[in-house]
C-alpha cells in the first residue's frame, strides 16, 4: 500500500465517520436497541475511532511481516493494475435486462413468477461473497449504508470486481476445476502452474486466450506454467481429451473413450480422431529420483535436489513422427487396430464445420488448431460452457445441469437463455469480469434467494438459489471476522518465481543419467545462486530437507491468510478440507453437502475458538462498546450483516443476565445456518 | 436422442414408475416385492447361504484402476512382476506377498466387468452400483443398510469413509444416511471435545437454535434440514461413550505398526476399531493406483502400503474373532490394459479383479476367470450389479425390495441383478 494510498483511505474514513454521525442507520436496517439514541455523538465517534486505530494497528502489524516484494493491499480495494472495460454501462444493463425477460418468461410458461427483491444488506452480502468470496465487515456494512449514491450498489459491484479479494475467489473456482495442487502430479512440489493461473486472473485474460495458452503451451513445466494444464494427464491422452471437451465445451465424452456412445452422436472413431489433435505431443518426464540419490551431498539433499531438478525435467514437446493411433481393443470395423488416426473435428449441429484441408497440413499446428477450433466464437459450445458455469457460481444451479453435459441443449431449463448467455459472453469477448458484472446487474439476481426444489424439479430463476457458502467462503469469512481485512491475507510466501529457483533446463544435462561431473558442479553452483535468493525475507533458506518450499506463516496453529494463498489443497484435516474443498485429483470436486465432522469443526474447532476468542479483531471491536445491546448489535453485523431484531436483542440481553458472554453470542452466530447459507 | 429420461426405462418398468410416483407423492417408500416386476424378482430369492453373514462391511477403495494382472491376477511373462505361489491353490504377484501369505483367507473376483474407463464416472459406478446421471443420486451401500436396518447404533454413525469425504454417500436417501468423513485417521474424529464445559455447551446450543429459528422457519429448505441434522448428531456423538473408538492413540504400538504409518494402513485399522464398535460400513481410500506411466516404480512404491495394511487387517480381524461377520471388500475402479503401452498401462474396465474376505465367503478361493492375457473375462463374468447384489446379499438387504427416490424412480441395491451365490461357503 503506497503513502497515497494510505492517505485516501484514512480521509475517507474519516469522511464515514463524521457522515454516520448525521445518517440514521440505513432504511432497510432492523431497529436497533432504545439505548442507541442515549448515547452521546462523542461516545459513538470514539468507538469508531478506536475500532479503526485497532484495524490499524493489525494492518502495521502485518505489513512488518510481509516480504518486501509484495505489492498487497486490502482486499476489497481496488488493484493497481488499469481497468480496461469492454462494453459500457448501457451496455451491461440493456444485455441485463434481456436476462430478466428471459427467465421471466420462461417462469411464466411454467405458471411461475418471479421471487420478490431482496433487501438490500441481505444483497450486499450476497454481493460480497458472490464477489470477493468473503461475507463484508461491519465497518464495510456501515460505510455502504452511509454511501448516498442512489446508485450505491452497482457502484459496489463494480469496485469488487476490481479488487484483490476477486482475484482470491475466481483463483478458487479454476483451481477446483483444474485440480491445482502443490503436489504436481508426478512433478513434486511445484508451483508454476497455479502461479500462472493467479498472473492470468490478476491481468484478467480473456477466457478463450487463457484456455488457449493451457491448450497450446510447449517447453519445460518450470518456465511454462502452463503446460501445467497438459502435464498434468500426461500419457494420458484420452483421459486428457476427455477431461478438456468436457471442462471447457460441456461435452460428455466419458463413454466414448471405450465404446459409441450410447446416447449422444459420439462414435469412438470421433473421439480418437479428436485426441489426434494432440498425438504429435510428447510428454518427457525424466526422473529426478534416481540421479538426485546419486549426486547428493550433505549440503545438498536428495529431496533438495529433486525439488530444484523435476519441475524442468517434465515438458511438453512437439514430436514430428508421433501419431495416435488405434487402441488394439478397437470395437468397430471402420477403423484398424494399430492404425495412425487421422486428426479430425466433431461436428455437433451447433459447431463449426472445419474442412479436412484446414488442419491436416502440418502437425506442428495440430494443438493450435484444436485451440482455435475450440476456442472461435463461432464455436457456440466453448462459450456456453463458460456463460453455464459462471451462472451457476451466483445461482446456485446452471442453466443446464450438470456443466459437464450440454450435448442436448433442449434439456437446459431455459435453452433460450442460455444461448442468450453465451451471446454475451462473445460479445464482451470472454472478459469474465464483464460477464459477471452483467449477471449481477440482472434483476433476478437482486431477488430472495429461492429454496433447493425436490429432485429431478427444474429451478427457473424466480430468484437465486439458496446456497451453503463454498468450503473457501466459509473459511475467507472467518479470517476475515479473527483478522480483519488485512493485506497479508493475500500473500504466499512462495520466496522467488519458481522459474528462478528451478535448475533450468540448459544446465541440466540432456541425458542425466551420465550426470558427469563438470555437470554436476553446475547443478550445484546453480542450487547455491538460487538458494541465496531465497534469503529475501531475511531468514537463511535451510538447504536441505524438505524446507525449500516450505511457507513461513505458522508451523503450527491456525494460518490466518486466506484460502488461495494456503497449501493447495488444504492438509485433509484443515476446516477447508472438511467444509468441502476438493481434495483436487478430479475436476470440479469441491462439495457443500456438510456432514457432521463440519458441525463438530465449526462447534469445537481450533477456527472457531479463535473467532469468539478475546483475541480475534470482531471481539476486540466489539468490547469496545459500552452497552451490551451494542456490542450485539457489532456482533449481529459483523458475522450476519444485519442488526438484530427486537426479539433477537431480548434473548440476547437475557443470556447476558445469565451470565453468559459475548463470545457465546458470536459462538452461536458462527454455527448459525443463517451464517452458513447465502440467501 | 432422448429428451425424456423415462424412456431410458422399458415400458414395463416406466408404467410401474407412474403408478408409483401417484402412490408415493414423492417420498420415500419401500414397497413390498409382490407388487415389484413378478418376473424379475422370483430369480432373487428372499434368503439363503451366506444371507446376512456380514454384520458390517469395510470397503478398501483402490483409486486410479489397479492392474488386475501385475496384482491379483498374474499372466506370465506380462508385466515386471512374476507370479508367486501363495498359502491357497492360486497365485498373485510378487508386489503381494503378505497378502499371499493370508491368501487362504480370501476370495479373488478375476472376472469382474464395467463399462466406464473414466476415473470420476467409473469410482462412481463402483461405490453405488449405478452409472452417473444428472438427475439423481445414487446411494452407496452403507446408506442402503441405513435404510432398509436402521441406524446401527444409537450415537455412532451407521457409515464411516476414511481419507475421503462423504460425496454424498447417502444418494438419494436424507443426509442422515450420508456417511462420516474422516480425512486424516490420525487424527479420529477431531474437534470432538466441546470449547466449553457440558453446561455450558448446552446453553450455547440452545442460544443458538434460538437465535436461528427464524432463518430456519423462512428456508425449510433440503439443505437447511440436513444441517439442522448435523448438528443434532454431532452433538449427540460428543456424548457418545464409544468416542475412543475413533482415537488410534489407544491402540497398542504393536498393532499400530503392523499396518504401517502410511495413512491407508491407519485408516483400515481404524475401521476395525469402528466396526467393533458399532459402525456398520467403512470406506477406506488409498489414492494413486493410476499407474500409466513408470508402472515398475509406482507399483513398487505402492504396493506394500496396501499389501501391509490389507494382510494386517484380516489377521487382526481373524484374532478379534470377528472375520467371520465382517465382510471386508477390496474395490477399485477398473483395471488396466495387457499391453505395455509407455513404460504403463491404460485403463479397462472390460476385465478386472476385486476381492471378498471374511463375513460368511467363501476361503481361498478364485471367483471367475480372465482370458490368456487378462483383457477379457473367460468364465463366470461378475457386473458390478452382481458386486453389489453380493455385498447386499452378505449384509441381509432385500434385493427385490425396491426404494423410490423423491423424483418417484426406483431402485435396488444392485440394480436388480443376482448376487455371486458361488462365492459364499
Amino acid at each position: 500500500m503506497n503513502a497515497e494510498h494510505r492517505k485516501w483511505r484514512r480521509a475517507t474514513s474519516v469522511l464515514i465517520t463524521v457522515l454516520s454521525l448525521f445518517c440514521t442507520p440505513g432504511f432497510l436496517c432492523l431497529p436497533v436497541s432504545g439505548e442507541e439514541g442515549q448515547k452521546t455523538k462523542r461516545q459513538e465517534k470514539k468507538v469508531q475511532i478506536r475500532e479503526e486505530r485497532l484495524e490499524k494497528r493489525r494492518t502495521k502489524k502485518a505489513e512488518a511481516n510481509k516480504p518486501i516484494d509484495t505489492a498487497t493491499q486490502p482486499d476489497s480495494e481496488p488493484i493497481t493494475e488499469p481497468v480496461v472495460r469492454k462494453i459500457t454501462n448501457e451496455q451491461v444493463s440493456i444485455a441485463a435486462r434481456k436476462i430478466d425477460a428471459l427467465v421471466v418468461a420462461n417462469l411464466k410458461q411454467y405458471n411461475q413468477s418471479p421471487a420478490p427483491p431482496a433487501n438490500e444488506l441481505v444483497l450486499l452480502r450476497r454481493v460480497y461473497l458472490d464477489l470477493i468470496g468473503r461475507i463484508p465487515t461491519a465497518i464495510e456494512m456501515e460505510r455502504f449504508q452511509s454511501t448516498k449514491n442512489p446508485d450505491r450498489l452497482n457502484s459496489l459491484i463494480d469496485e469488487l470486481l476490481d479488487s484483490q479479494g476477486h482475484r482470491s475467489h475466481l483463483f478458487n473456482y479454476f483451481a477446483d476445476m483444474l485440480r491445482i495442487s502443490d503436489d504436481f502430479y508426478r512433478v513434486g512440489t511445484a508451483h508454476s502452474y497455479q502461479s500462472w493461473l493467479k498472473k492470468q486472473i490478476r491481468q484478467n485474460r480473456p477466457w478463450d486466450a487463457m484456455v488457449t495458452e493451457m491448450m497450446t503451451a510447449e517447453g519445460a513445466f518450470g518456465n511454462h506454467g502452463a503446460a501445467g494444464y497438459l502435464l498434468r494427464d500426461a500419457g494420458m491422452p484420452l483421459d486428457s481429451l476427455s477431461n478438456t471437451l468436457t471442462t471447457f465445451m460441456g461435452a460428455n465424452v466419458a463413454c466414448a473413450q471405450c465404446h459409441d456412445h450410447p446416447f449422444a452422436d459420439w462414435s469412438q472413431d470421433d473421439f480418437y480422431k479428436m485426441a489426434a489433435f494432440f498425438g504429435a505431443t510428447r510428454f518427457e518426464r525424466d526422473d529426478s529420483r534416481k540421479p538426485a540419490r546419486s549426486i547428493a551431498t550433505n549440503e545438498f539433499k536428495k529431496s533438495t535436489l529433486v525439488t530444484l531438478l523435476q519441475p524442468n525435467l517434465s515438458r511438453v514437446v512437439f514430436e514430428k513422427g508421433r501419431s495416435l493411433k488405434y487402441p488394439e481393443d478397437y470395437q468397430y470395423d471402420d477403423e484398424l487396430p494399430g492404425k495412425k488416426v487421422i486428426a479430425k473435428f466433431i461436428t455437433w449441429e451447433d459447431t463449426p464445420t472445419v474442412p479436412v484441408a484446414a488442419y491436416a497440413s502440418s502437425p506442428k499446428t495440430l494443438r493450435t488448431q484444436f485451440a482455435n477450433w475450440m476456442t472461435a466464437k463461432g464455436n457456440p459450445r466453448f462459450a456456453s460452457a463458460i456463460a453455464n458455469r459462471m451462472w451457476k457460481r451466483f445461482f446456485g444451479v446452471a442453466v443446464q445441469e450438470p456443466i459437464t453435459d450440454l450435448d442436448q441443449k433442449e434439456l437446459a431449463t431455459n435453452p433460450e437463455l442460455l444461448t442468450f448467455l453465451s451471446t454475451v459472453m462473445c460479445a464482451v469477448d470472454f472478459d469474465l469480469r464483464e460477464f459477471q458484472r452483467v449477471l449481477l446487474r440482472t434483476n433476478i439476481y437482486r431477488r430472495q434467494a429461492c429454496p433447493i426444489p425436490d429432485e429431478g424439479v427444474p429451478f427457473r430463476f424466480a430468484g437465486p438459489m439458496l446456497r451453503r457458502m463454498t468450503a473457501e467462503q466459509v473459511w475467507d469469512s472467518i479470517v476475515i471476522l479473527n483478522s480483519g481485512t488485512e493485506p497479508e491475507g493475500y500473500v504466499r510466501d512462495l520466496g522467488p518465481e519458481i522459474a528462478e529457483l528451478v535448475i533450468p533446463s540448459f544446465v541440466i544435462p540432456e541425458k542425466i543419467e551420465g550426470w558427469d561431473v563438470g555437470k554436476r558442479e553446475q547443478v550445484f553452483a546453480h542450487a547455491r545462486d538460487v538458494l541465496a535468493q531465497r534469503g529475501v525475507n531475511g531468514e537463511k533458506m535451510s538447504v536441505g530437507g524438505r524446507g525449500l518450499f516450505s511457507s513461513k506463516g505458522k508451523r503450527r496453529g491456525v494460518n490466518w491468510i486466506r484460502a488461495s494463498e494456503l497449501t493447495q489443497p488444504a492438509r485433509p484435516d484443515h476446516l477447508l478440507r472438511i467444509a468441502g474443498q476438493s481434495d483436487r485429483n478430479v475436476p470440479d470436486d469441491s462439495a457443500t453437502e456438510g456432514g457432521i465432522t463440519e458441525a463438530l469443526a465449526m462447534m469445537n474447532g481450533e477456527a472457531a475458538e479463535a473467532v469468539i476468542g478475546n483475541e480475534s479483531l470482531v471481539m476486540q471491536q466489539a468490547v469496545l462498546r459500552s452497552q451490551d445491546a451494542d456490542k450485539v448489535d457489532f456482533l449481529y453485523r459483523s458475522f450476519l450483516t444485519r442488526s438484530p431484531s427486537r426479539a433477537e436483542q431480548l434473548t440476547c440481553a437475557k443470556v447476558l443476565e445469565l451470565r453468559m458472554g459475548i463470545n457465546d453470542i458470536a459462538w452461536a452466530l458462527l454455527n448459525s445456518r443463517e451464517f452458513m447459507f447465502i440467501q | 436422442m432422448m429428451d425424456d429420461p423415462l424412456q431410458k426405462f422399458d415400458s414395463a418398468t416406466r408404467r410401474q414408475f407412474v403408478q408409483r410416483m401417484a402412490a408415493t407423492a414423492f417420498g420415500l417408500n419401500i414397497l413390498p416385492t409382490a407388487s415389484s416386476l413378478a418376473d424379475e424378482s422370483e430369480e432373487i430369492p428372499s434368503s439363503g447361504p451366506g444371507f446376512g453373514s456380514a454384520k458390517s462391511v469395510i470397503v478398501l477403495q483402490l483409486n486410479g484402476g489397479v492392474s488386475h494382472i501385475d496384482t491379483l491376477d498374474p499372466k506370465k511373462g506380462n508385466g515386471p512382476g512374476k507370479a508367486i505361489n501363495t498359502a491357497a491353490d492360486f497365485q498373485v504377484t510378487e508386489y503381494l506377498p503378505r497378502i499371499a501369505k493370508v491368501a487362504d483367507r480370501i476370495c479373488v473376483l478375476r472376472s469382474m466387468a464395467a463399462e466406464v474407463g473414466v476415473h470420476a464416472p467409473a469410482k462412481y459406478v463402483m461405490r453405488t452400483g449405478y452409472n452417473g446421471r444428472g438427475t439423481v443420486v445414487h446411494p452407496n451401500i452403507g446408506a442402503w443398510a441405513q435404510h432398509y436396518l436402521g441406524r446401527s447404533h444409537a450415537q455412532m454413525p451407521s457409515s464411516v469413509c476414511i481419507n475421503q469425504r462423504s460425496a454424498r454417500g447417502n444418494g438419494f436417501f436424507s443426509s442422515s444416511h450420508a456417511p462420516l468423513a474422516i480425512g486424516e485417521p490420525n487424527s479420529g474424529i477431531g474437534n470432538i471435545d466441546a470449547l466449553t464445559g457440558d453446561h455450558l455447551m448446552l446453553k450455547r446450543t440452545q442460544l443458538l437454535n434460538a437465535l436461528d429459528s427464524d432463518f430456519r422457519k423462512r428456508y425449510q429448505d433440503k439443505q437447511v434440514q440436513a444441517y439442522n441434522g448435523f448438528y443434532d448428531d454431532a452433538v449427540t456423538l460428543m456424548k457418545s461413550s464409544e468416542l475412543d473408538a475413533f482415537d488410534l492413540k489407544k491402540e497398542a504400538a504393536k498393532v499400530r505398526e503392523a499396518y504401517g504409518s502410511s495413512r491407508f494402513g491407519q485408516g483400515c485399522l481404524l475401521a476395525r476399531r469402528l466396526v467393533q464398535s458399532g459402525v456398520r460400513f467403512v470406506e477406506v481410500a488409498h489414492e494413486g493406483w493410476d499407474m500409466h506411466k513408470n508402472l515398475e516404480d509406482d507399483i513398487t512404491e505402492l504396493t506394500p502400503v496396501f499389501d501391509q495394511a490389507f494382510s494386517a487387517l484380516l489377521r487382526d480381524l481373524e484374532n478379534q474373532g470377528i472375520l467371520d461377520h465382517t465382510l471386508v471388500v477390496v474395490s477399485t475402479e477398473f483395471g488396466r490394459k495387457p499391453k505395455f503401452d509407455g513404460n504403463g498401462r491404460g485403463h479397462h474396465p472390460v476385465c478386472f479383479s476385486t476381492v471378498l474376505a471374511g463375513g460368511g465367503i467363501k476361503r481361498g478361493y478364485v471367483h471367475g476367470a480372465s482370458n490368456g492375457d487378462g483383457g477379457y473375462v473367460d468364465r463366470d463374468e461378475v457386473t458390478i450389479g452382481n458386486f453389489h447384489a453380493t455385498i447386499g446379499w452378505a449384509m441381509g438387504l432385500p434385493l427385490s425390495t425396491e426404494a423410490v427416490s423423491p423424483s418417484g424412480r426406483p431402485f435396488t441395491v444392485g440394480d436388480k441383478e443376482k448376487p455371486v451365490m458361488n462365492v459364499f461357503a
